[in-house]
């Protein structure tokens, strides 16, 4: 029978911390990109290695796509821009595998898949999201400093500043939600929509969604690493 | 290789228009397109998540002071003028 599940399903437990599936389809890409990475700094003066020119030409894509943006800025984003770009890009991609949420393991009388989209869990996108809402806020205080980035918010020149003021208020904490429900709506809905496709024609037909979903990923990847860099570059702007 | 894009247009005034592509421009087009793809593609939740956010606030206020529903009420109309805010704020950055 379809089993379709919006919260992650607990596989197990270490000292008393619940391993979640999607916690471990986390913990595998990082392991993954650290080999990805040693093997890198291994290896980064081989000009013969296709996996070296194949990330250099990947992070000169990506910077040559956050520079118009941050411009002076983009050294100091840049890592953790591409970082975050990169985690939910191959989170996304991750449940698209086959056996991500394929591999079925038996937890007393209920079945639960072992691997499952990072992204496609509330949990990871809200905590994303958070990060990218500290980071945007830090940002904006070692720029402006403190004082001078919470007059945007606390403003007592008038009433019509004090009134824009807990409007923006509202806005910046809106991001959080923001942020955290776009990424897991698209992606649990391609996974749903993938799950029901396959279960009432399942020869030829997911194909076409297969490849959409690997776009969806793509554009949702994309879309909260350039509003991150341009939520930063906001708050790194002064206000008048 | 830097790419070259001529654009020619006969008006009134005769002029001749040319944009020479080098590396930075180009790099700033495909960068505005990003853009606007990111703002315009999330237009929905940019204009929905304040009003969510102003009832959430507004019923924690009616639980803690008691006094539902001015909290809610209070919560929706603030909500609505931030994403009115909102909107006003994404036309005026275009």
């Amino acid at each position: 029978m379809l089993h379709v599940s919006i919260a992650p399903d607990i596989i197990f437990h270490i000292a008393g911390f619940p391993i979640s599936n999607t916690f471990l389809t986390s913990v595998i890409f990082l392991i993954l990109s650290v080999i990805v990475m040693v093997y890198f700094q291994l290896k980064k003066n081989d000009r013969s290695s296709s996996l070296v020119f194949f990330i250099h030409y990947c992070m000169n894509g990506l910077h040559n796509l956050f520079s118009p943006i941050l411009k002076e800025k983009t050294v100091m984003f840049f890592p953790f821009l591409s970082a975050l770009f990169i985690f939910v890009l191959f989170s996304n991609w991750l449940g698209l595998l086959p056996g991500v949420g394929s591999i079925i393991i038996e937890q007393g009388e209920r079945s639960v898949p072992l691997l499952k989209a990072a992204t496609a869990d509330l949990n990871t996108t809200l905590s994303l999201a958070i990060i990218v809402f500290l980071v945007i806020q830090g940002a904006g205080m070692y720029s402006l400093g403190v004082s001078g980035y919470l007059s945007k918010f606390i403003s007592f020149k008038g009433p019509i500043a004090f009134f824009t003021g807990i409007l923006e208020t509202i806005s910046e904490f809106s991001k959080i939600i923001s942020f955290a429900f776009r990424l897991f709506g698209n992606i649990f809905a391609g996974e749903v929509l993938l799950v029901v496709i396959a279960f009432l024609v399942p020869i030829l037909a997911p194909f076409p969604f297969l490849l959409l979903e690997v776009f969806v990923g793509f554009i949702q990847a994309l879309v909260f690493a350039m509003l991150t860099a341009v939520f930063i570059n906001l708050a790194v702007t002064p206000h008048h | 290789m830097s790419k070259q894009k001529k654009f020619y247009s006969v008006g009134k005034n005769f002029k001749i228009h040319e944009d020479v592509k080098d590396g930075t421009n180009g790099q700033k087009d495909d960068s505005d397109a990003m853009i606007a793809l990111a703002k315009y593609s999330s237009l929905g939740y940019y204009l929905v998540t304040p009003l969510l956010l102003g009832v959430f606030f507004g019923v924690l206020v009616d639980k803690a002071l008691h006094i539902a529903p001015s909290g809610v009420i209070c919560g929706v109309l603030l909500g609505t003028i931030a994403t009115f805010y909102n909107l006003y704020r994404l036309t005026k950055e275009t």
